[in-house]
């Protein structure tokens, strides 16, 4: 990548680099980016936003994960249907 | 090990009831900073020791203490209905123990569970006379077909067309769920059906590339676009479906 990146190329970095490692210059080119560019740091916080959710790794009190009281009503079945 | 940028979830920029123009106008702009952070992603086939007794590797209950959040997410993530999502775990789990000679250990075990998931699933639509986001069989267009998405979001010289908008603070933190997830179970339907299982093996079950790639048999360059490609539409499906016009006022 050559000069400084477009939107695109910032966005499929963004991308990319959530599966691999991307050389410094890059990275470098990219934060210089992100620093000036709104949408593409709207876009940086969004795709984090759908990781975290998916992964459950969420930072809110309401991360994606089974509650409690359905662990303990699947627990029950658990133990009635199989009798472990 | 992946590496990636984080930023503040909610920082100075996304304050609630803040109008993210206003916010970037008060100079966020130079506040902004990412912190790089590593962290590993729990690998499937690490969880699987092989000096585990029999009985362990039997035990329903420690499937759930071990894969019930996951496996509970792909679900939701594929029915859009938490309580369904939850009995379809609750069945997985059941129909494991039950069939748990049919495991050789050659997948690994949340392999296995997943796989037993996603019948539950098609079982739920199928009964539901609701349409599956997993039929084997769908007459989509292969992915490998021209996908314009770029094109579409994109000028020639590289600029966003259509640009991206704030969306506040987390929206799981003041919208309700379900209806939310009943969005993102519909935006998620409208990717085509591989790119589809691509991006949710990557995002939900966290499995390795190399895996994907077998399992999807494609390149692993290939698999990055496809994900790029899926990550752009998921976000401007979301946007569109939940997040416009209500964050910015």
């Amino acid at each position: 990548m050559m000069g400084m990146p477009s939107c695109r190329d910032v966005a499929r970095l963004l991308s990319h680099m959530q599966e691999r490692p991307v050389p410094a210059g890059e990275r470098l080119a990219l934060r210089a980016h992100l620093m000036l560019c709104t949408s593409c740091r709207r876009y940086a916080r969004q795709l984090n936003w759908l990781h975290d959710t998916l992964n459950g790794t969420g930072g809110q009190a309401d991360a994606v994960r089974l509650s409690d009281n359905a662990k303990e009503r699947i627990r029950h079945a658990l133990s009635e249907k199989t009798g472990s | 090990m992946i590496e990636r940028l984080l930023f503040p979830a909610s920082g100075s920029c996304d304050q609630k009831g803040v109008k993210p123009s206003f916010a970037e106008s008060r100079g966020c702009a130079e506040s902004y900073n990412p912190i790089r952070k590593y962290f590993a992603v729990a690998s499937e086939t690490s969880m699987q020791s092989a000096e585990q007794t029999r009985e362990e590797r039997h035990d329903p209950k420690r499937w759930l203490e071990r894969h019930g959040d996951v496996l509970y997410r792909y679900a939701l993530m594929h029915m859009g209905n938490p309580a369904a999502a939850e009995d379809a775990v609750q069945e997985t789990l059941i129909a494991a123990w039950r069939g748990h000679d049919g495991f050789q250990g050659t997948a690994s075990e949340r392999s296995w569970l997943f796989g037993i998931l996603r019948h539950k699933i098609n079982d739920y639509f199928r009964t539901e006379s609701r349409w599956a986001l997993l039929d084997e069989h769908s007459e989509e267009p292969d992915f490998d077909a021209a996908d314009d998405i770029e094109a579409e979001l994109f000028t020639p010289e590289g600029r966003w067309r259509i640009r991206p908008g704030g969306w506040g603070g987390d929206p799981l933190d003041h919208y309700e769920q379900q209806q939310f997830w009943q969005v993102f179970r519909d935006c998620l339907a409208h990717l085509p059906q591989r790119l589809r299982e691509g991006f949710m093996m990557r995002e939900v079950q966290e499995e390795e590339v190399a895996r994907i790639c077998t399992v999807l048999t494609i390149t692993e360059n290939h698999l990055y676009v496809l994900l790029h490609r899926a990550r752009l539409r998921m976000r401007l499906c979301l946007e569109s479906n939940w997040f416009q016009g209500d964050r910015n006022t």
